[in-house]
């Protein structure tokens, strides 16, 4: 049950992070999340053994990571939950694709080794990239950057309260384990009969507090619609950012700049 | 001004939460709603806002008669604070949430941020405007509930169990806030300290009914408190 | 099952993500249209994602087996709620998983919709879950029910997973081996999850019947015949379902360990079943495309990524020298 209070904190991380003060966070969340697609779309569109076309593309999270102040350790426990299934899925082609690709020194490199090691390093690049817009960004401007695409308000209003209640769903749920590790000292989980019971009060509780924040809300003239969010547009130097990152970013991936380094030292 | 008369109200089991209740909160007035649990108080709290369905009797508000065709303009009249906090802060940052009602006004989004940082302001809490509220304090939360209300310029203010959960700390802070501020006030609590320091009359219902209504004195009378269910 | 930015082909990620949209979109009409669509049921969707997102991380212990197994949401929600809310629900709450749990990609994120939002709420919630628990709700009935939704559900979002990896050519992992890598262990996992899902459904409806009650009156999507669907889903799901069995009881490692994967904990063994099963099927595998870049550009590589270590470095440096004069 670690992962709950540990989520709790881990959000919590996040939200608090997000509100600095670096040239980052100050940018539009507009431009941010453009730029983070870009760039997640270009690494992974890059071949499975390409591996070294892909190294460059460090420089983005390092550089971003940098310039926001954003710390190294929610980084790492993201990654210890995005790795296991790359990690797997890797892991078959150390296994199938056993033939040499080149030798480094006297040690055979595999053609399955170098696609291991490019899914892994695609994991890290991508992860670190969202983890950078979510550690740069308060939620308020990312649902105001819905309402800018067009997200139906229903979906945005959603969106906003899941991740508003999340943190009191995770802390009944804390002290209701509480309270049942207590009368049940010797589990080390919930126990599958009492599943049941304890998530279906879980759920009620939930559904009761739905009932009162409707109220609220009621009274506060809400009429099922909420498309009342306003936001500016992208200011026109962000876009000049936008674009000279996606160049470079196209360039980088039809010019393999470690081929050009390997070969010009060699 | 809230003018409450003959009220029953009925759940759909048939239970009489309150049964032919007459109240007369004047302007500018405010009032502690005690009573033993289940004694009422939230269900005219929630009556009061039409959110409760009532099956008899009237109930003003401004003298505006509450009815299908007025309930919203009756809920822009009246602010509701409930106990917990929790449940009335569902924006995921704290204007967000103050906003949320001038917004759905209608207001302009300048006019909605004056608005929002004016109940801010008011109190004390401007600095709070970026956070996330499920991680604020107790007390914290209860004034951004609070502000959220404001913002909606209300005249008549209905607390329930304002002091809930609260450090001594917090409660001294929202008992001078809420004293400061001019509307018209009922406040349903449990707490005698809260009702002698905000209210200059005292409700009194059980089961249902009105058993007392008079100056705040008889929170030190315990035997007469007795008779009343308390 | 969330799957990862690094397994999906920029192709793959933007068909699934327009599949997606369009499904969502489609449910927010449907929604909307609903003869009593009640904005009442905003916040009691928003604290129902919040809730699925807090349960799925209750973990419990499996009898007999002594690992732990957590439960999904899908169907729940689906009955809980009705097939489309639970859709707009369980999307966004892949959307914040992924933003800021890095529970699945920002590119992955229409993969993962389909997989564990479409296919439980719009396909097996109205074609099984709906006809077997009938429109008189009993506990035995909703029991079957859930188990059978979910199972499918599963088995289906799995071979989803499968598909939309093999789609993006990533592994080299053949997709037979990876089906009965995956399928077997999905349908554990589902019987378990359609287990839980029926219980807690059970003991929501004899707290507050009027919350299945609701959903279940509402009438079933319609267009297809129902009837006929069923009886082709469960003919193959029972098929798929028999092989499926066999081979698992033939690979019980297999299965604990990646009952244990999907819980994210135990570490990526050098499992003996797994490597066997791959070994005898590595023949099949023939696909070498040209790589030419070889060793040098390894090496280049590794210096572009010292070089950008040390840039980030001087980086901070510069900004810390300017936060200790500020």
């Amino acid at each position: 049950m670690q992962g709950l209070t540990k989520a709790t904190y881990g959000f919590h991380r996040l939200d608090s992070l997000a509100r600095g003060n670096t040239a980052i966070h100050k940018m539009d969340p507009m431009t941010k999340t453009i730029t983070t697609l870009i760039y997640v779309v270009i690494v992974v569109s890059f071949g499975r053994y390409d591996l070294s076309g892909l190294m460059p593309f460090v420089f983005y999270p390092v550089i971003l990571m940098v310039i926001s102040e954003t710390p190294l350790k929610p980084l790492l426990t993201r990654m210890a939950i995005a790795l296991p299934f790359c990690i797997f899925a890797g892991a078959a082609n150390l296994i199938f694709d056993k033939e040499t690709a080149f030798f480094i020194g006297s040690t055979s490199v595999s053609f399955g080794m170098i696609s291991f090691f490019s899914i892994i390093l695609k994991t890290i690049l991508t992860v670190t990239a969202v983890l950078i817009l979510a550690a740069t960004t308060p939620m308020a401007q990312i649902s105001k950057q819905f309402v800018r695409l067009k997200v139906p308000s229903l979906i945005v209003l959603l969106f906003s309260m899941i991740y508003r209640y999340i943190n009191t769903a995770l802390e009944e749920t804390i002290s209701m384990y509480t309270a049942y590790r207590l009368r049940a000292p010797g589990e080390k989980a919930v126990k599958m009969k009492d599943m049941g019971a304890f998530t279906g009060q879980l759920f009620l509780r939930s559904a009761d507090r739905s009932e009162r924040i409707y109220a609220a809300m009621k009274c506060r003239g809400f009429s099922g619609d909420y498309d009342h969010i306003r936001s500016g547009n992208v200011p026109r130097g962000e876009w000049l950012y936008i674009f000279i990152l996606t160049a470079s970013l196209l360039v980088l991936r039809f010019f393999n700049l470690s081929v050009f380094i390997g070969g010009v030292l060699s | 001004m809230i003018k409450i008369k003959n009220l029953t109200v009925k759940y759909p089991d048939g239970t009489e939460a309150l049964r032919s209740l007459d109240i007369n909160v004047n302007e500018g007035e405010s009032i502690a709603l005690m009573g033993a649990n289940g004694a009422g108080k939230s269900s005219l709290l929630l009556a009061i806002t039409g959110i409760a369905p009532y099956t008899e009797g009237e109930i003003y508000v401004d003298d505006i008669l509450l009815s299908k065709k007025t309930v919203a303009d009756v809920r822009q009249r009246v602010g509701i604070i409930f106990q917990d906090p929790d449940d009335q802060l569902f924006m995921p940052s704290v204007f967000d949430d103050v906003a949320f009602g001038p917004r759905n006004k209608g207001l302009n989004e300048k006019e909605t941020v004056r608005v929002a940082e004016s109940a801010l302001e008011e109190l004390k809490i401007s600095h709070l405007s970026s956070r996330v509220p499920g991680k604020l304090s107790g007390g914290e939360k209860k004034l951004a509930a609070l502000a959220g209300v404001l913002a909606m310029d209300p005249s008549n203010l209905l607390f329930d169990e304002p002091a809930a959960f609260l450090d001594p700390r917090a409660k001294r802070r929202l008992v001078s806030l809420v004293r400061n501020l001019g509307h018209t006030k009922i406040i349903a609590t449990h707490d005698s300290d809260i009702a002698r320091q905000l209210c200059s009359r005292v409700i009194i219902l059980k089961k249902g009914s009105l058993s007392y209504d008079g100056t705040p004195d008889i929170l030190d009378d315990l035997s007469a408190l007795e008779k009343h269910g308390l | 099952m969330h799957m990862a930015d690094a397994l999906v082909s920029p192709a793959v990620g933007v068909t699934m993500a327009a599949v997606s949209v369009g499904a969502i979109a489609y449910s927010v009409v449907k929604m909307k249209k609903e003869e009593d669509f009640d904005e009442k049921k905003i916040p009691l969707m928003a604290v129902s994602g919040a809730f699925v997102f807090a349960a799925q991380m209750i973990n419990f212990t499996i009898p007999g087996t002594g690992s732990s197994g957590h439960i999904g949401g899908g169907i729940l929600l689906a009955a809980l709620l009705g097939p489309y809310p639970a859709l707009l629900t369980i999307s966004a709450v892949l959307l914040i998983q992924c933003l800021f749990f890095a529970d699945g990609g920002l590119l992955a994120l229409g993969c993962n919709i389909f997989n564990m939002g479409i296919i439980p709420c719009l396909f097996a919630y109205p074609l099984i879950f709906k006809p077997i628990a009938g429109k008189v709700l009993s506990n035995g009935r909703i029991m079957a029910a859930s188990v059978f939704a979910v199972v499918i559900g599963l088995q289906a979002g799995a071979f989803g997973v499968v598909l939309e990896t093999s789609a993006s050519s990533v592994t080299a992992l053949p997709f037979g081996t990876f089906l009965l890598l995956m399928q077997p262990i999905h349908l554990a996992i589902g019987i378990v999850e359609g287990i839980v899902t029926g219980m807690v459904l059970v003991f929501v409806r004899s707290m507050r019947p009027e919350i299945l009650k609701s959903s279940a009156e509402k009438k079933s999507l319609g267009g297809v015949s129902i009837k006929k669907t069923i009886i082709v889903f469960s003919a193959a799901a029972l098929l798929i379902a028999g092989i499926l069995s066999i081979f698992a009881s033939s690979f019980p490692d297999g299965l604990e360990w990646a009952m244990e994967k999907t819980a994210g904990t135990a570490e990526l063994a050098n499992n003996g079943a797994f490597k066997d099963v791959a070994g005898s099927l590595q023949g099949q595998t023939a696909f070498m495309p040209d790589y030419d870049s070889g060793a040098a550009g390894i090496v280049g590589g590794l210096i572009t990524v010292a070089l950008t270590g040390i840039s980030g470095a001087i980086i901070y440096l510069f900004k810390r020298k300017k936060a200790c004069k500020a």
